[in-house]
């Protein structure tokens, strides 16, 4: 069964009447009507390419004819009003009904510029063909007429290639989810859409397959490849109990799996809503380019009626020539290139962004991200992976790590404590053996005495220690300096002497070195923020190269210390997980939210990192600086094409070259016209090229 | 001429409408503005390189089907929708 992705209904692909194939992908269709409405911008861009083809195929012959003279004068301009007239009412069709629009919504347009410019000139060819003698002067201007509407069908025309080019790699990420998926319904594995699939449904994944939905490993052990979501490029292992993401592919095993997210509500789905909706979040200096688009067309009519009038009555250049002007103007003018500047730079920016596991909700937070001069990161679960782990084992007598661990494990067995959990998590880590103890006693505050394997086994802190009167001067110095690094410590104590001393810490995140190196190099501030004790923060701090630390902060102070910050005149940018941080990550002038994982649509803070990588922080403000600086660029092009070849246009060159230069002009004006959208999209997707 | 008062019962929803090539900001604008005139819409914004318009009304004073049909008023044909939880 497929869906009709207009109306919605289930079409079941193999009676399918009605079908097509767009980019790839095979829609089904319950009616002709829902599949004419589906294709009707693909009907739109064939019947343009077709408008492109005829056009040119007659205006190269209308030049020849302008400029060589090969039929006799009055013969001429009948054979060129007679090639034109088609290009100025059938293939320029939708000019008029664009300003037939314009006129009804009372406002401008490009298309009535373009409908103006190139009629003027139509009209006044026209009346010199058949009524010569009106006129003084009786060249036409076909050729001008023609060229224009020519060229404006081939930028429109290359605009809709390069905006799709552009708009792509969203819609890539959609094609991630697959068509259908195994459900297990009443025992038995059933195909159906995905669409069908509801929360709590078991389904099955085979390797190779993708992932229908976001759901948990109920069953089964598998590696999968994530890279399309979150951007890593080495798969993960999953297994029962674990999150699987929709849209992401099963490698080597059999999963079932049940749905937990669907619909609106996967990952997947929530990823694409932030890159479109980062698309309608404006930033600050679109406004600015919006607000001076909507008084471009009248302004720029106003301009064209007064120069054509000026050259006519003050400057006397004559009718044709000041016709000309009228026609220049009108042309250059459309605002296009302004109002893509920045969206289009935007969505392909936030599109890389997405692809790499970093998502910025709009061009407000990408402009701010630019201007970054600090970056506050919270420590416990940010710079550290926020659950202790054992990171030295120190051996007393001859019992060897491999035993101190499996003695400890095995008697801590059954115990919950966070501290029993690392213990345990080394234990696996190096395939150790567990037994259960038996006898078990658990001393509060202070450890646990056990049984095991027929030894008495002590494990406990200092005070338990100092309780059994033991005494360890021998490797003081070596526990001493695992304290001053804020590591805390367990005694193994077997049948009533030393055996071993178990260092225990949070320990730093993979990358977090690399990302603080990089950020320094970038010359900005790194401080560090934590609830912790001064002793555990200046340890981490120290090994992090952080030099600026912010130690015993309540979770409540944290939005203080940051005001504090932009106090000193920095620009703040948050780095913390999303749901604890979040009043500080709103507080900051940028919010990034860390390892978000499938909530992604959660998460407060302008920049969201689906990964732990703490590497996404310098791409993503890399990223903001590049794809800004696009914009910019983007302006800039579009203030050349839209405000110095107006003037321009309007005959700011006559005086140096001449009332001829407008023999030229209009084709100039038109052909800055067809490629302004075209370049901005364009150098926009030089941004694809973007590594992080 | 007055300006009709907004009502509001302070539901919320969101629709998003794809249009048939929208090609600059202010073509847009048209829609944006034809939009607007209708009862109980609280935002149109328009994402030109998508082709798409997100439009947040109040679904007990207006419906999806007028929006669409103010969207095709404007000239711009408007050919696929899809409902937003919010």
């Amino acid at each position: 069964m497929a869906k009709d992705p207009v109306c919605g209904m289930y079409v079941d692909e193999k009676t399918a009447e009605f079908k097509a194939t767009v980019r790839g992908t095979t829609y089904y269709f319950c009616s002709h009507s829902c599949m004419a409405e589906f294709l009707a911008p693909e009907v739109e861009i064939r019947k343009l390419k077709i408008a492109v083809a005829m056009g040119a195929i007659l205006t190269v012959p209308i030049i020849i004819l302008t400029y060589v003279h090969l039929l006799p004068n009055i013969i001429n301009n009948y054979v060129l009003f007679a090639l034109d007239t088609p290009i100025q009412f059938y293939f320029g069709l939708r000019f008029y009904h664009g300003t037939y629009d314009a006129i009804r919504n009372r406002m401008g347009n490009m298309d009535s510029l373009i409908a103006l410019g190139t009629t003027a000139a139509w009209v006044y060819s026209t009346v010199v063909t058949f009524f010569p003698s009106l006129v003084s002067f009786n060249s036409v201007f076909f050729d001008a007429a023609s060229a224009i509407i020519t060229l404006i069908l081939i930028g429109r025309y290359l605009e809709h290639i390069s905006k799709g080019r552009a708009s792509e790699a969203v819609r890539k990420l959609m094609d991630l989810q697959p068509k259908l998926a195994h459900v297990i319904r009443d025992g038995k594995e059933v195909e159906i859409p995905v669409e069908q699939i509801e929360v709590g449904d078991a389904f099955l994944v085979r390797p190779g397959e993708k992932v229908p939905v976001d759901g948990v490993v109920t069953e089964g052990h598998t590696s999968i490849d994530q890279s399309m979501i979150t951007g890593e490029s080495i798969p993960v292992e999953k297994s029962v109990g674990n999150e699987v993401i929709g849209g992401t592919i099963n490698k080597t095993g059999l999963l079932k799996v049940k749905a937990t997210k669907v619909g609106q509500d996967t990952t997947l789905s929530q990823i694409v809503k932030l890159v479109e909706e980062a698309q309608i979040g404006k930033a600050p200096i679109q406004k600015l380019a919006d607000r001076v688009a909507a008084y471009f067309v009248p302004l720029v009519t106003v301009v064209a009626f007064v120069s054509a009038l000026s050259w006519y009555f003050i400057g006397n250049i004559g009718l044709q020539f000041s016709l000309l002007a009228f026609v220049s103007v009108t042309v250059i003018a459309c605002p296009c290139a302004l109002g893509l500047a920045t969206p289009a730079a935007l969505l392909v920016g936030t599109s890389k962004g997405a692809q790499n596991g970093i998502l910025i909700k709009g061009g407000d937070y990408l402009e701010t991200a630019r201007k970054v001069t600090a970056v506050v990161f919270d420590k416990t679960g940010t710079l550290t992976i926020g659950k202790p782990s054992v990171t030295d084992i120190v051996s007393v007598d001859e019992t060897g790590p491999d035993t101190i661990i499996m003695l400890a494990a095995s008697a801590e067995r059954g115990s919950e404590h966070p501290l029993a959990e690392a213990i345990e998590k080394e234990a696996l880590a190096r395939s150790l053996v567990v037994v259960d103890p038996s006898e078990f006693e658990a001393i509060p505050g202070k450890g646990v005495k056990a049984k095991v394997q027929g030894k008495t086994v002590v494990l406990g802190n200092r005070k338990l220690m100092a309780e059994i009167a033991l005494d360890f001067a021998e490797i003081e110095r070596q526990i001493g300096k695992f304290e001053k690094d804020g590591k805390t410590l367990m005694f193994l104590v077997v049948d009533g002497g030393l055996a071993g001393v178990i260092a225990v810490a949070d320990t730093l995140k993979e990358h977090a070195k690399e990302a603080i190196d990089e950020l320094k190099k970038m010359r900005m501030d790194v401080i560090m923020l934590t609830g912790d004790n001064e002793r555990t923060a200046k340890s981490i701090a120290e090994k992090l190269g952080i030099e600026r630390v912010f130690a015993e902060v309540l979770p409540q102070q944290k939005e203080a210390v940051v005001e504090k910050l932009q106090n000193e005149g920095k620009i703040v940018a948050m780095v913390g997980d999303g749901v604890n941080d979040a009043p500080a990550l709103a507080k900051a002038n940028i919010g990034i939210a860390i390892g978000s994982g499938t909530d992604v649509a959660k998460e407060t803070g302008g920049i969201v990192l689906v990964k732990e990588d703490l590497r996404d922080v310098v791409t993503a403000i890399k990223l903001s600086k590049r794809t800004v600086r696009k914009i910019k660029q983007n302006l800039f092009w579009a203030f050349i094409y839209n405000g110095v070849l107006i003037p321009i246009a309007a005959g700011a060159l006559v005086p140096f070259f001449g009332a001829q230069v407008y023999n030229v002009l209009p084709f100039l004006a038109a052909g800055a016209m067809a490629f302004s959208s075209v370049t901005v999209v364009s150098n926009s997707l030089l941004l694809e090229r973007f590594k992080p | 001429m007055e300006k009709p008062k907004k009502e509001k019962t302070g539901e919320k929803a969101r629709i998003v409408v794809s249009v048939k090539e929208i090609n600059c900001t202010v073509c847009a604008t048209a829609i944006q503005k034809q939009v607007m005139k209708l009862n109980g819409i609280d935002d149109v914004k328009t994402a030109v390189m998508l082709n798409k318009v997100f439009i947040d009304y109040d679904p007990k004073l207006v419906d999806s089907s007028s929006i669409r049909k103010a969207i095709d008023r404007t000239g711009f044909k408007s050919y696929m929708t899809i409902e937003k939880k919010q």
